[in-house]
């Protein structure tokens, strides 16, 4: 077996490259090596290639919603084997910590998020042959025979964000929902939609293909090029704006736009990722409006396994929002298109199965 | 509900009672360096006035279009005249939806609140033109 394994890797600012890097081994107990066969190109992975979130350099691995197949495990894995089939979730957890018991596993002090650089405990990403998985009885989780890889690499992140934004947000039975940025996030938040009852969403963007997409799904598109969003929301409200608002983009325009269309004493869910950009309104407007604030790292561990069995019984199908499946080879191609919305959302396949 | 018929009366008395608010010697000041400028923008009969608050202007109809408002209100003229009648609660009438606001919150319902004592300003006005309908046929909101 070769030393080395391909990987995507951070090149100059916006741009990403596939070259040769060590194959990783085990370093504890708890870890396994994971045979990656379908990786996932995220929008936050367009955050660090753009170097939004410092700390990544020239060189680093990507890459964090991943499936594959267990190859080698430590000594101390216990509920898994060699030659499953698995989905990690986005970030490792220990299962056992006072954080963990409280499922606010974004405080456990084993957090650190796949291919995301220091800031978030640099583990190395999963665009890659191999990966090496911490903690694995937590991490990884079976997937269901007869479910396509395409279908179960969502649930290690997107998916259960988009989800997550919803039950967070304390999405009502009734309740208008707007979901700001109507990219992969946003779309697959409008196919959650339904299974919380919602009277009606909308899916708010400037890229007509998106908006498109997300029609297709069910929602109401507001085109924000046409005009101010908040006045084509208020018009389908009652003039009440809508009871939840998922900010799914991740930048101060976004979050001004999520601010304009909630409701007095609605609730803002923020999925989308965020580093050191300002509020858009004064805690005392904030406080008047009665706004609930809800920032969300989206929480894999906790919704995967419901997810895996919305997908099984067809409730779900987030698969269908691909829009290019491609050869690692082609990583470079494939974030360009992403970036530039030419790919809606794209998987990498390594050829392994 | 007995109210205004048409755009020219609301642009005489509405915008009369801003035209005298900026003009005031106590409040003018006060409302100037709110650094507000508000557009209203009533609806059945439709109205549009411009309020610029540090200039001390208002503007009605399409005059004000080439300002950049930093506030703007959309409601009826009814409810608009009941506010002025010191009959709407500025805070509540946002939250029901019967009035729409972009902009500061806190700017708004502080402006709000700088308006009060021009109340029965604004109902003298009224009398004045013999307008008495309009005040006493007026519905609480
Ligand atoms: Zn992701
Ligand atoms: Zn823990």
């Amino acid at each position: 077996m070769s030393e080395t394994m391909r990987a995507v890797v951070l090149d100059k600012p916006g741009r990403v490259r596939v070259e040769e890097i060590p194959r990783p081994v085990i370093q504890s107990p708890t870890d396994a090596i994971v045979r990656v066969t379908t990786a996932a190109i995220c929008g936050s992975d367009l955050h660090l290639i753009d170097r939004k979130i410092p700390g990544m350099e020239e060189g680093d691995v990507v890459g964090h919603e991943f499936v594959g197949v267990i190859e080698d495990i430590g000594d101390a894995v216990m509920t898994m084997e060699p030659g499953q089939r698995v989905v990690a979730s986005m970030f490792p957890a220990c299962g056992h910590c006072r954080s963990c018991m409280r499922h606010q596993y974004r405080t456990c002090p084993s957090f650190q998020i796949f291919g995301s650089g220091p800031g978030f405990g640099d583990l190395l990403g999963a665009q890659t042959d191999f990966v090496r998985v911490p903690l694995a009885d937590m991490t990884l989780a079976t997937i269901p025979d007869r479910m396509s890889d395409e279908d179960a690499v969502f649930t290690g992140d997107i998916l259960a964000t988009a989800y997550q934004g919803l039950a967070d947000g304390g999405v009502r039975h009734g309740d208008s929902v707007a979901i700001v940025g109507a990219g992969p996030v946003g779309q697959l938040a409008v196919m959650c939609a339904p299974l919380f009852g919602v009277d009606q969403v909308f899916a708010i963007d400037l890229v007509p293909e998106r908006l498109e997409a997300a029609k297709a799904l069910g929602a109401i598109p507001v085109d924000a090029r046409l005009g101010d969003p908040s006045d084509s929301i208020f018009d389908q409200t009652r003039n009440l704006g809508a009871d939840v608002v998922l900010e799914a983009v991740g930048n101060e325009a976004a979050l001004e736009t999520a601010w304009s269309v909630v409701r007095t004493g609605g609730t803002v869910a923020m999925i989308g990722v965020l580093y050191d950009e300002d509020w858009p309104v004064s805690a005392g407007d904030n406080w008047l409006r009665a706004v609930t604030v809800k920032p969300i790292v989206g929480d894999p561990l906790t919704h995967r396994h419901d997810l895996l069995r919305l997908i099984e019984t067809g409730k779900l199908d987030p698969a269908r929002i691909i829009s290019h499946t491609m050869s690692l080879d082609d990583a470079a191609d494939a974030y360009q298109m992403f970036k530039e919305h030419r790919a809606n959302k794209v998987v990498l396949k390594t050829g392994e199965e | 509900m007995t109210s205004y018929t048409n755009s020219d009366d609301v642009y005489t008395y509405i915008g009369g009672i801003f035209r005298d608010a900026t003009a005031d010697v106590d409040l003018g000041p006060k409302l100037a360096a709110s650094g507000v400028i508000l557009k209203l923008d009533y609806s059945n009969p439709d109205a549009v006035l411009v309020v610029d608050f540090p200039q001390g202007k208002v503007y009605v109809g399409d005059e004000g279009d080439a300002l950049k408002p930093n506030i703007t209100l959309y409601m009826t003229t009814d409810l608009a005249h009941s506010y002025w009648l010191g009959r709407v609660n500025a805070a509540s009438a946002l939250a029901k939806g019967q009035a729409r606001a972009k902009g500061s919150i806190p700017k708004i319902l502080k402006l709000a609140a700088l308006a009060k004592p021009l109340f029965p300003r604004y109902e003298a006005s009224l009398r004045a033109a013999g307008l008495d309908h309009l005040v006493d046929g007026a519905d609480a909101k």
